[in-house]
């Protein structure tokens, strides 16, 4: 099978001229040495044979507009700028001879990383605090809608509404009630900080319990509603505790809002971490030194902490 | 006779003497060296980098022609190696000899510029303009400048075929021939301008004279 041969490239052209692998032209350095005056027969013989380069002898003269428009460029070409960045239409690649080219050093090189890292940060920064903001604005929308959903049915239902055993509104079945009944505007009341919860059902909740009471009962400023942990909410706000035992066991996210019984909502100006199956804060009835299964709200209750 | 004559201002202006106390020192231009032009050029002196320009534009246009094969390239690469002179005039040592430098900076970019334009397609004057059989070639739409075009015809040809076995060689060898051969330029000012030992240029140069010979020799037509 006969095989093309390669065209060689012009770096294996250049090997191909290494020293060991080059025989001398008899009469070339006599002609370089002497101006190309050839004096002996061999360098006569070699001018002969390169007789044909001799067509290549006549060019062009450089025209005046040439040198005009390279004036004109240089003239329009500050040095100081252009040492700093100027990048000719071919690369400059002038070797050891004032380069304008890019160098690029080891501390460059950590600078602009360290930048891009920097930069990096700050992004998921803003980004983070922007999804965090508007989780909290959810959430306040949620929980101002509880807050309508409860004056509504209490309008219609005599000032009453559905009470948990703690007295305390709404229950998770009144957040359901509100909710089918159209009280409610909201079809997931659920608060957005609660992740891996279950989705259309509202933790905004406290005690559940049967029964119902009049809102009219409940000290203006006392909340009704919080999530994930009233305690801590309104320990932070410095209102009165919601009730005996929070909720917070099932729940994960973090939340600063509470809506009071006046149904005002307050909110807290950081949002409170409640981890996962841990009871971060509990209500101690007076009296007791352990947690009773029932027991009422007092606003001298002992808050304990983990 | 007529150069570039500056008439700069002396240190009177500057020490409060009025300005017809001030002696004004004319510098000629055309009796500079090349070394000292730059200098005066990095002073910010109008008119040096003119006469620069002025003594090396028809020398270095002509190398240019030469080692890019093409007028149009050749006119960049010589924009482009004095406005890198000019760039890089600061950091230039007035100690050692221009042209070697010039010739660098030249080489370098027209070596640059025939690896650009190989990189990019184009297409040939002699392309047929339009689908017919009978379509004029783009060369032919041109106007010409020239009177007879049958007298230099054959040279023309003749050139044509010289170029292509010189462009056959390498870019090492091609550049060594044409500083040596069209320059004249020795091994050591060859070696200095390309910035490699004397003893490579010789080899390659003795490599291009002798490819050259066998590359002509397997042209058809002599």
């Amino acid at each position: 099978m006969s095989e093309t041969p390669r065209k060689p490239s012009d770096d294996e052209r250049d090997l191909f001229s290494l020293p060991e692998d080059c025989q001398d032209v008899p009469g070339l350095d006599e002609l370089v040495n002497s101006g190309w005056q050839p004096e002996s027969d061999e360098a006569e013989q070699l001018m002969a044979r390169l007789d044909p380069l001799e067509a290549l002898r006549a060019t062009p003269p450089a025209e005046d507009v040439l040198v005009h428009a390279t004036l004109a460029r240089i003239k329009s070409t500050p040095r100081a700028a252009a040492s700093k960045g100027t990048s000719p239409a071919f690369s400059p690649a002038v070797d050891g001879a004032g380069s304008g080219g890019f160098q690029f050093r080891l501390p460059d090189l950590f600078g602009v990383a360290a930048s891009l890292l920097l930069a990096t940060s700050i992004v998921l920064a803003l980004g983070r605090g922007a999804k965090l903001h508007s989780r909290d604005e959810l959430c306040g929308a949620n929980i101002r809608a509880l807050g309508t959903a409860v004056e509504s049915f209490a309008s219609d239902h005599r000032r009453e509404v559905p009470a948990s055993n703690w007295d305390v509104v709404p229950s998770l079945a009144t957040v359901r009630q509100f909710v089918d009944d159209g009280y409610c505007p909201h079809q997931r009341v659920n608060c957005p900080c609660c992740r891996g919860e279950k989705s259309g059902i509202s933790f905004y909740s406290v005690q559940v319990g049967p029964g119902r009471i009049r809102v009219d009962r409940f000290d203006p400023q006392r909340p009704i509603v919080g999530d994930p942990n009233p305690l801590q909410v309104a320990s932070m706000l410095g209102v009165p505790a919601p009730g005996p035992m929070s909720g917070a066991l099932s729940h994960s996210g973090r939340c600063s809002h509470l809506l009071l019984a006046d149904l005002s909502v307050r909110s807290a100006r950081r949002p409170v971490w409640i981890n996962k199956g841990r009871v971060d804060a509990v209500w101690v009835p007076r009296g007791h030194t352990s947690l009773p299964k029932f027991a009422l709200i007092d606003p001298q209750d002992v808050f304990l902490a983990r | 006779m007529t150069g570039f004559a500056l008439h700069l201002p002396a240190f009177g202006s500057t020490l409060g003497l009025t300005d017809s106390m001030a002696h004004p020192v004319s510098i000629d231009l055309q009796t500079e060296s090349d070394e000292r032009l730059v200098k005066h050029h990095v002073d910010g002196q109008a008119g040096a980098i003119d006469e620069l320009i002025r003594r090396y534009r028809d020398e270095l246009f002509g190398y240019l022609v030469r080692f890019t094969g093409s007028r149009a390239l050749a006119e960049d690469v010589f924009q482009e190696t004095f406005l890198q002179i000019h760039l890089s005039a600061a950091s230039f040592d007035v100690d050692r000899r221009l042209k070697p430098w010039l010739y660098t900076i030249a080489t370098n970019k027209a070596r640059d510029a025939r690896r650009w334009l190989r990189r990019r397609p184009s297409v040939s004057l002699d392309t047929p303009v339009g689908g017919s059989d009978d379509a004029v070639a783009m060369v032919d739409l041109m106007p010409a400048n020239g009177n007879d075009p049958q007298g230099p015809l054959q040279g023309a040809e003749q050139t044509n075929r010289v170029r292509a076995v010189v462009d056959r060689l390498g870019d090492a060898q091609r550049e060594i021939l044409l500083l040596t051969y069209f320059q004249r330029m020795s091994y050591a000012q060859v070696a200095d301008i390309l910035n490699i030992p004397v003893g490579t240029v010789k080899s390659r140069l003795h490599g291009a004279v002798r490819a050259f010979g066998e590359l002509w020799g397997e042209e058809p037509e002599q």
